[in-house]
């Protein structure tokens, strides 16, 4: 046999019918059955997804937005707090600061005058009055409270900048920067409440003890401009301050000439003086 | 006087549908909206020619019924796919292949093969005095390697082509061509065995 066995097959097997076996019509049955019941499930179940991420991600952002407002409710209580601690601190050092410049102004003639245990005092409170706390509270308030605005803000860098000088030693200070602190600290807290009068009346008190008291090379050595504290710079400055005869030393050269000038009245000395 | 009810109702129309031969778009249609009646008459005008069509594939007469079963459920699944161009039969022949073809596929028996030289002397024994069938054919190419049955099965009974049997099976027309050929072969070689039975079989398939 040559010819090839395709056609043999083909006619054999082209229309070759043969029943299926009977289970195979109920598995048919139950995978249609199974894949319709599957449509609805899968429906479902991506109803549920969507919804289970929907609702997960608006909680998220929810609670992102509670926390964040929380927070904020904290810090302007926190804040709000701290600004009437801090008022009320001003309150009390705008009083202290009045009776300090009336001091300074009743005091000034005894400065000036033989009273030297009274200036001294007065050159301490001062001194005191410039390195007071409530000045550093009311810096912590601006920088902690958001509301407290960028007006105060300058002042505060004011105030740091000169608090960093204050933070050198006392006895290089000289009286009338002290007294600019003096004024600084006081406008601070006229910026943290800006609706009481009073407050700009002592501003306007310091201006005029400043226009006063204040020498203009005193206040230009204050400014924030010296940072140097090096050697050589800070006997340069001692050396200004002994000019100065507002200085400590300058003082205390001139407790020592009038101490002398007072005891022993010799040539030697006035011949020094 | 016949009570009405739903399945009374089903009964009458699936009998009806029956006796007037329902043709193939009122079938389609029945199978597209997924009445159980419609399916089952499709599945009882169908299985009957695409179940051997599964055996000449597959030679287990289980893995026959399970491609039947898938590929009869993913035809009732996507019967609305079918748009008219063709024959509805040719349309069910193809995807009843291409389930076929990848169930070898799956279960990587495809390219299985023996050698063809080493033809099985005990089951041509036991052809040998019982009259040849078309039973007898199907076991002939069951005997066939599965690739080498899938090619003689698409080329010389479906009406495959060969660049088509290579896109269908991933393979090269010439390797579909030499399958062919040494399908041809092996199957001459085993109706050679057979031949007086051959004779009458070729008779009796003429004579019909």
């Amino acid at each position: 046999m040559t010819s090839p066995p395709d056609k043999l097959f083909r006619q054999g097997l082209e229309d070759y019918q043969k029943p299926a076996p009977g289970s195979a019509w109920e598995r048919i049955e139950s995978g249609l059955d199974r894949k319709r019941n599957r449509i609805p499930w899968l429906k479902v179940a991506a109803g549920l997804l969507i919804l289970i991420a929907s609702t997960t991600v608006i909680l998220q952002f929810n609670r992102t937005d509670a926390s964040i407002a929380t927070v904020s409710k904290e810090s302007d209580i926190v804040s709000s707090e701290q600004l009437a601690v801090s008022s009320r601190q001003s309150a009390v050092d705008n009083s202290q600061l009045n009776s300090i410049v009336e001091r300074s102004r009743n005091n000034q003639p005894d400065l000036l005058g033989e009273d030297l245990p009274v200036g001294e005092r007065t050159r301490a409170e001062r001194s005191r009055s410039s390195r007071n706390e409530p000045s550093r509270s009311s810096l912590q308030s601006a920088v902690r409270s958001p509301q407290s605005a960028v007006a105060i803000q300058k002042s505060v860098s004011s105030i740091e900048s000169i608090q960093n000088e204050t933070a050198e030693p006392d006895e290089k200070r000289i009286e009338p920067a002290a007294l600019s602190k003096v004024e600084i600290t006081t406008e601070i807290s006229m910026t943290d409440n800006a609706s009481d009068s009073k407050r700009t009346n002592i501003t306007y008190t310091a201006e005029e003890v400043n226009a006063k008291y204040l020498k203009k090379e005193s206040t230009g050595q204050a400014t924030p401009e010296k940072k140097n504290t090096s050697g050589l710079q800070k006997v340069i400055d001692l050396a200004l301050d002994l000019k100065n005869e507002g200085s400590v030393l300058g003082d205390i050269r001139e407790k020592k000439n009038e101490w002398l000038s007072i005891n022993i009245p010799s040539n030697k000395r006035e011949t020094n003086k | 006087m016949q009570p009405p009810g739903t399945y009374h109702r089903l009964k009458v129309k699936s009998n009806s549908r029956r006796q007037l031969h329902v043709n193939e778009e009122q079938l389609i249609k029945g199978c597209i909206r997924r009445d159980r009646i419609a399916q089952k008459y499709f599945y009882d005008t169908f299985s009957p020619k695409m179940y051997p069509l599964c055996c000449r594939y597959v030679k287990d007469p289980d893995d026959a019924e399970d491609v039947l079963v898938t590929s009869f459920t993913h035809i009732l699944e996507r019967i609305g796919q079918y748009r008219g161009d063709g024959s509805f039969e040719g349309w069910i022949k193809r995807a009843v292949i291409n389930e076929a073809l990848s169930f070898l596929r799956k279960k990587k028996i495809m390219y299985m093969t023996t050698q063809l030289d080493d033809v099985d002397t005990a089951m041509i024994a036991h052809l040998d005095h019982d009259p040849l069938e078309q039973e007898d054919l199907l076991r002939m190419i069951g005997e066939l390697p599965p690739g080498y049955r899938a090619v003689f099965n698409m080329y010389a009974i479906d009406g495959f082509s060969h660049q088509e049997i290579a896109a269908q099976m991933n393979i090269s027309e010439n390797t579909s061509k030499s399958q062919l050929s040494r399908a041809r072969v092996y199957l001459q070689k085993l109706l050679a065995a057979r031949e007086p039975s051959t004779k009458q079989l070729r008779h009796d398939i003429a004579s019909r």
